[in-house]
């Protein structure tokens, strides 16, 4: 058989795990899950999922920052909303961590001064990122 | 969900951190207004006491007996009387006013830490008082 573009998925979750150019029939035999596309592209899955057979655009986070600069005092904070539950969430900067949320809005204060990127991956929505300043 | 990013386990690091900041911001403020280096503070005492001797002499015309007074005026050109002043002017601007309110704010800052048990606002009360030492 031709070789085809193609994405490999996760079943339950028509996440994109990998984008490639292979024959139908090896995909078969390894027992991919998998849908033909147009075009080889390696960045399909940071806009697109699979959902019904079908490649769909993966929705922007609805997120809102309530703001980027805060005091490092440990008391000042900056408020996330629109996180789903079980999005994880890492943050970057002098301090950090990675927690995975609980579907409420996430507050975070900071002790020590530096730039924060809290880095969001709220699957099915697509993969965001916020800025923080602490001074 | 409330994420508080902090090195601090417990509050007694961040008490010990807020000791050190203190401490830290005391020395720089301190740095503002004298020169921090080996046998400085020996000399600002040596000095200071000849200026304030040569002062309360009337300004004598002979200053062998005022060694600091009659160096600092033939190596800067003031006259002896100016040099004098000068160094009584800063030494009790930092003796009188500049260095109690240093130490002031430090001890005291220090002394506030006691009993506090939350690490949020161990870090504020800090930085609190930091903020006042650098604007000394």
């Amino acid at each position: 058989m031709p070789n085809i573009n193609h994405v490999i998925y996760d079943k339950a979750t028509g996440r994109i795990t990998q984008s490639g150019i292979a024959d139908s029939d090896t995909l078969d035999a390894i027992g991919a899950v998998y849908l033909q596309v147009f075009a080889f592209d390696p960045t399909l899955s940071v806009k697109y999922y699979v959902q019904n057979g079908k490649l769909v655009p993966r929705p922007t986070l609805p997120l809102t920052v309530s703001k980027t600069d805060v005091l490092a005092d440990g008391v000042d904070n900056v408020t996330l909303g629109g996180i789903p539950v079980g999005s994880n969430v890492s943050i970057a900067g002098p301090l950090p961590t990675n927690e995975t949320a609980d579907g409420t809005d996430l507050v975070l204060t900071f002790a020590l001064p530096g730039t924060y990127t809290v880095f969001i991956q709220p699957f099915p929505y697509q993969d965001t990122q916020v800025v923080l300043h602490a001074s | 969900m409330q994420v508080n990013l902090t090195p601090f386990k417990t509050a007694d690091d961040a008490v010990t951190w807020g000791r050190d900041q203190i401490d830290a911001a005391a020395g720089r403020a301190c740095a503002r207004y004298i020169t921090i280096a080996p046998g400085q503070e020996a000399r600002y005492t040596a000095k200071y006491k000849d200026a304030c001797n040569y002062v309360a002499a009337g300004y004598p015309a002979d200053t062998t007996g005022y060694p600091w007074i009659a160096a600092e005026a033939q190596h800067t050109g003031l006259t002896p009387q100016a040099a004098a002043d000068r160094i009584k002017q800063l030494g009790d601007s930092w003796n009188n006013q500049v260095g109690p309110a240093i130490e002031g704010q430090r001890v005291a800052g220090k002394d506030g830490l006691a009993g506090r048990t939350d690490i949020g606002a161990i870090v504020s009360y800090v930085r609190g008082i930091v903020k006042a030492l650098d604007a000394i």
